[in-house]
């Protein structure tokens, strides 16, 4: 079995819905108004895989990108990073740690500082371990051919460049520590789709080159299942399936999976009947459904559905959270 | 179709309007900043600004006196002349530094936030909570008279505006992508705040240090004109205007003419503060 790069253990990210000197995460007051943006979720990484979540626009995802990087702190849970827990690191370890484990953010525009040059921006987290200046320049040279621009964009400004090529220069920054792990926070959902493609081509093709694993996260199923080898579904702050990408694609498990693939658009008028219609709106993550989280809008829902909440469970080679997924199944 | 072409009028006319404003505040800006820096290099002017001469005392604006004399026979022409380069080092410096200490507390406070935030900010709001004509005032008799000790005064009073906007600037910028792609790559925050948070707060300041620069002219002239500040001989605007007006009824220029040159310069950096907010706001061109 191949060893273990990432492994989330019950992470959990609750924020204080109010602000200020009482309603603090721990405080008596916030108990009754906490955001559960990560609501227990456990998944391992592997070498050599990429993962892909997929979820509604506001159900934690990125949250569970910045808690698993450590840019906030877990409210509860364990992040091991080859079997060593990097939640307890101090923050001098942390900061070594830090070019193993990078990001790729969704808005090009804003995850470049306008104030500073190609070559200075794409150089920053090298200098941090690099001292020779020298090699510094090489490695940021020949980095920005690698992924498709020239080495004239390196003297200019972020905003000399079109949303493309930004993306460009922010993988050039994530790669250039040559990182074990690259997390991809929507990383096409601000660009046209023919940069989409290009984007999602060159990732692959740094991918080849340098080895490192992606964990791609989108709302856009064929952006995750294109970059992935297994997906992991999220509804309100938890996982409630995951499973090898072309498996889980065609036969979803969980109710809502079913929903979430029956609602992508296909040009084939024949397939209507394979739509199911969600009911109602996402409820809001400071007040969860009690039991399981989907059931005010499965359409499967049952009496059990409103008491106890389902745990992951193995259902043919995949972790579904679900009570009647055998009864779904017969009928 | 009569209405648009009214309203485009309209539109023409208020821009026109707008950009005369500017040009004049321009103008006023760059008159002022030349008479002082030509004045503090070479020295020259028409009289000596202290020779005291009581054949000529009170005489009314004329060619040899453009302003006219005060009680002392002195030409208030070369006196304005010659306390403009104090007004301009007053107020570059009490803005200057303002800024550069706003602009730590600032960020420092926004980008930590929590406790270091509460503790800078509270210390922040124990200023603001004075009037700061007051303030100044207070600081400035405790302190006592001289141009230093009135900059100290006014910037005791000027800092905690500029920290509290470097703060408000620097929470917005922390939360962008840039500032969390370089706290995953490492950096520790004192870099962060360095290279990301500060050059990307500057520009805003700067926009308001400028229009700032013709209040702290005012507050200058008035710590003056209460004796605080510039001491006699040499003078000061606000100080000629104390001067000149017990002859009021007589020799109206005395007090009138210096107390006019306050407020053109001040009008002057407001106008000019305006034309740079809207050169550099898209939202208010039309």
């Amino acid at each position: 079995m191949a060893k273990v790069l990432l492994r989330v253990e019950n992470l959990k990210k609750y924020f204080p819905a109010k602000g200020g000197l009482f309603y603090t995460e721990k405080g008596i007051l916030a108990k009754a108004s906490v955001i559960h943006a990560v609501d227990d979720v456990s998944f391992n990484l592997f070498e050599n895989e990429n993962l892909g979540i997929v979820g509604e626009s506001g159900c934690g995802k990125s949250t569970l990108a910045a808690t698993i990087l450590l840019l906030y702190k877990p409210t509860f849970g364990k992040i091991y990073f080859y079997d060593k827990e990097i939640t307890q690191l101090s923050s001098e370890e942390l900061r070594r740690l830090r070019p193993k484990l990078q990001m790729v953010f969704q808005d090009p525009y804003s995850s470049l500082n306008p104030r500073m040059r190609v070559k200075d921006i794409v150089a920053e987290p090298l200098s941090l371990i690099e001292k020779n200046k020298y090699n510094v320049t090489q490695k940021v040279r020949e980095i920005i051919v690698k992924v498709g621009l020239r080495e004239e964009h390196l003297e200019r400004y972020p905003h000399e460049l079109s949303a493309g090529q930004r993306q460009r220069v922010a993988i050039a920054r994530s790669i250039i520590t040559n990182p074990k792990l690259v997390i991809l926070d929507e990383p096409t959902s601000a660009l046209d789709v023919s940069t989409q493609a290009q984007i999602l081509n060159l990732l692959k093709d740094l991918q080849k080159e340098y080895g490192m694993n992606y964990i791609s996260i989108s709302h856009n199923i064929s952006v995750v299942s294109y970059m992935s080898d297994r997906i992991a579904v999220m509804y309100l702050g938890k996982i409630v399936e995951i499973g090898k990408t072309e498996d889980l694609i065609i036969r979803p498990k969980h109710p809502y999976t079913k929903i979430l693939m029956g609602s992508i658009p296909l040009p084939d008028p024949k397939r209507r009947d394979y739509m199911m219609e969600v009911i109602g709106e996402t409820p809001s993550p400071v007040n969860i459904p009690t039991g399981c989280r989907f059931h005010p809008r499965c359409p499967y829902a049952k009496e059990i559905c409103k008491v106890s909440e389902p745990n992951l469970r193995e259902i043919e080679d995949r972790l579904v959270a679900c009570h009647l997924v055998e009864e779904i199944e017969k009928s | 179709m009569i209405s648009t072409t009214k309203q485009d009028m309209l539109i023409t006319l208020r821009l026109i309007r707008k950009n005369i404003l500017s040009i004049v505040g321009i103008v006023i800006v760059s008159l002022f900043v030349v008479t002082s820096l030509f004045v503090a290099l070479t020295g020259m002017l028409p009289y000596d600004p202290n020779e005291i001469n009581m054949q000529r005392r009170l005489l009314p604006p004329s060619f040899t006196h453009p302003f006219g004399t005060d009680h002392l026979g002195r030409d208030i022409f070369s006196r304005v002349l010659a306390a403009a380069p104090l007004d301009l080092i007053v107020a570059f410096t009490v803005v200057s530094i303002s800024l550069i200490i706003g602009l730590i507390i600032g960020s420092v406070a926004g980008y930590y936030a929590g406790k270091v935030d509460q503790i800078l900010m509270r210390i922040t709001d124990v200023f603001l909570a004075f009037p700061p004509l007051i303030l100044a005032v207070a600081v400035a008799v405790a302190l006592g008279a001289g141009i230093d000790k009135l900059i100290l005064a006014l910037l005791i009073v000027w800092w905690p505006i500029y920290s509290r906007m470097a703060r408000a600037s620097a929470l917005s910028i922390k939360e962008s992508f840039f500032v969390k792609a370089a706290k995953i790559s490492g950096l520790n925050s004192l870099i962060i705040i360095r290279k990301h948070i500060i050059p990307n707060t500057v520009s805003t300041l700067l926009i308001y240090a400028t229009l700032d620069m013709g209040t702290v002219i005012l507050y200058a002239s008035v710590l003056s004109y209460l004796g605080l500040g510039a001491q006699p001989p040499q003078s000061e605007w606000g100080r000629m205007v104390f001067d000149g007006q017990s002859y009021l009824i007589q020799a109206w220029w005395s007090p009138i003419i210096p107390g006019l040159v306050i407020f053109f310069v001040a009008l002057g950096f407001n106008l000019m503060g305006d034309a740079i907010r809207d050169i550099l706001d898209p939202r208010y061109r039309r």
